[in-house]
């Protein structure tokens, strides 16, 4: 009995000291720093990668957790999240309007919105407060173009089989020289393995153009 | 043009490795061949689309390398806020933490303080500790008394008192260990009012017995004893009674063994539901065919009727431990032969009571 008062006393000044303690939350240079850390986001630098990741994911996974969503979700969610803004920093007319963690928040909001309406586990009351923002819908719309895109130039590549995959990788992605190309993978000469690059390159372009044509 | 070469030619062309007069015959040789344009069109396309496939592709492994990170860091970041809210507040909470100590204390001492004391020992004895003031009087009616009957012997007030019983007419008597102890001098008395010197031949706290023997001349052994001491043990619900004296007076007793343990558990003793009061220690508990099934040793405060007794097989092991150890306990012979079976609970009292004694401790 003695020790439940007491601890309801301890409680009370606990509540009354914790009260005093005010986080801070708005700084100046927050628009600065975030426009600096786009600017490492459009040009693949890690570490930029990793401070938005640090800084925001928690967020976004308490809200898919908190709507119906798995870690697993929450981590697709903010990845997907995190390519679409990827694909805006590396637009040279993106402005980013709001603050990072609005931007960020309101595009995994409709992307996980879209999910369960996909999987028809919508929740109502999500709906009504759907945020209509214009900058929102432009880069999702990019977004699911883009991602068509890649689905098809993903889907030819994997039709072309690996030879010719790596080559084409080698040169188009990693820029590499043709006498590297021609080093690295048992060409002869830098020709030969021209050649077979041509080749393949024909075979892909007709395989993605045909579908990507449709 | 061969196809390959112009391919060669577009991707020199759209990646600026061509020098100035390739480009102007490049784009002179296109103004003539109109169909090439649309190729270049194509291909830079093509190009871009493959390019940024592959940023993405490669941006999708940073993400979940970084993912990885962040949720190991993560969890063990945590901490640091609290570290850093700790730093910040440390001298607030420390505040908080004293005050919050400081009502504490005050408040379990007034608790403490006016809290109702309850008694510790759950478990009474049944000695009969003899009230200090009763004593003094006693004192002074004996000095009265001797005063005025001048009688030179003095008086020796009773510290405790307690019952015993025979196990051999020759003289030994067993009562409860705790009647007895811290003490030399005991006086056993009959229920006619008899006293006789007796002294301690042993005594076994764990087993709460004593063994005592009557040392005085005046003391006539009795031949035969009316009981038996049973060996095994006594029987749930079975019927039995005892006799004691809570008072100067010997008082009977009647009820039935209630439980196989005793007080928290202790197999040792059983549990009896019957009526005892201090001064019943070390009464025997018999069975309504006449043997001795116990020893009554205790009561339990917070329950009615709730009494204990020592399990008399405890007698027999006792008695044959100090029997090898000292050749004087081989005279002791226990009774093995019962003449109260059959015979009604009056009878067996007036036999019984012959054999019951008060013990008085000085």
């Amino acid at each position: 009995m003695a020790f439940l008062y007491s601890s309801l006393i301890f409680f009370i000044y606990w509540v009354t000291f914790a009260s005093l303690i005010v986080l801070k939350t708005s700084n100046p240079t927050v628009e600065f720093y975030e426009k600096e850390l786009l600017k490492g986001l459009a040009q693949n630098d890690r570490k930029a990668i990793e401070i938005i990741y640090t800084n925001h994911y928690p967020i976004i996974q308490a809200l898919i957790i908190s709507n119906n969503g798995t870690y697993d979700d929450a981590k697709d969610i903010f990845q997907e999240g995190m390519i679409i803004l990827y694909e805006n920093a590396k637009r040279e007319d993106f402005i980013l309007t709001s603050q990072l963690k609005t931007y960020l928040y309101a595009i995994c909001k409709r992307l996980w919105l879209k999910q369960l309406q996909q999987k028809q586990r919508y929740t109502t009351g999500w709906a009504n407060n759907e945020d209509q923002s214009i900058i929102v819908n432009e880069a999702l719309e990019i977004h699911e173009k883009q991602n068509a895109t890649f689905e098809l130039m993903d889907e030819a590549l994997n039709t072309i089989g690996n030879p010719c995959k790596q080559l084409l990788e080698a040169y188009y992605i990693e820029k590499k020289n043709m006498d590297e190309i021609a080093k690295s993978f048992g060409y002869t000469n830098a020709d030969n393995a021209k050649n077979q690059k041509y080749k393949c390159l024909m075979r892909l372009k007709k395989i993605f153009f045909t579908k990507y044509n449709k | 043009m061969e196809d390959i070469i112009l391919l060669e030619n577009i991707e020199r062309y759209l990646t600026g490795q061509m020098s100035e007069t390739e480009r102007l015959f490049f784009e002179e040789y296109c103004a003539n061949n109109p169909e090439v344009n649309a190729q270049i069109k194509e291909h830079k396309l093509f190009a871009t689309y493959l390019e940024q496939y592959g940023e993405q592709k490669n941006f999708i492994a940073q993400l979940r390398q970084v993912h990885e990170i962040v949720i190991h860091t993560h969890t063990k970041k945590k901490p640091s806020s609290i570290v850093y809210l700790w730093n910040r507040y440390k001298r607030t909470i420390a505040v908080a933490a004293s005050i919050a100590g400081i009502t504490t204390l005050i408040t379990s001492s007034v608790f403490t303080y006016f809290t109702p004391k309850t008694k510790p020992n759950q478990v009474q004895e049944l000695v009969n500790k003899v009230n200090n003031i009763e004593r003094k009087q006693t004192e002074l009616g004996t000095t009265i008394k001797r005063v005025a009957t001048k009688d030179n012997e003095p008086a020796t007030p009773v510290l405790y008192n307690g019952t015993g019983f025979l196990i051999d007419g020759k003289g030994y008597l067993v009562t409860s260990a705790h009647v007895v102890k811290n003490t030399k001098s005991i006086r056993v008395q009959n229920y006619k009012g008899e006293t006789y010197d007796a002294e301690i031949m042993n005594i076994d706290t764990d087993h709460d017995l004593a063994f005592l023997k009557i040392t005085d001349n005046q003391y006539k052994p009795i031949t035969h004893l009316p009981y038996t001491i049973r060996k095994n043990n006594i029987d749930l619900g079975e019927e039995i009674f005892t006799l004691g004296y809570p008072r100067k007076e010997i008082v009977y007793g009647e009820g039935y063994a209630s439980a196989n343990t005793g007080y928290n558990g202790d197999t040792l003793s059983c549990q009896l539901a019957i009526s005892a009061n201090p001064g019943n220690s070390g009464g025997p508990i018999l069975s309504k065919n006449g043997d001795v099934v116990g020893i009554l040793s205790a009561r339990q405060l917070q329950a009615d009727g709730v009494v204990f007794a020592i399990r008399s097989a405890n007698i027999y092991r006792l008695l044959n431990q100090l029997k090898q150890e000292d050749i004087a306990y081989q005279k002791i012979k226990l009774p093995s032969y019962s003449s109260l079976k059959n015979t009604d609970r009056t009878q067996q009292i007036k036999r019984v009571k012959d054999c019951v004694f008060m013990i008085e401790v000085y």
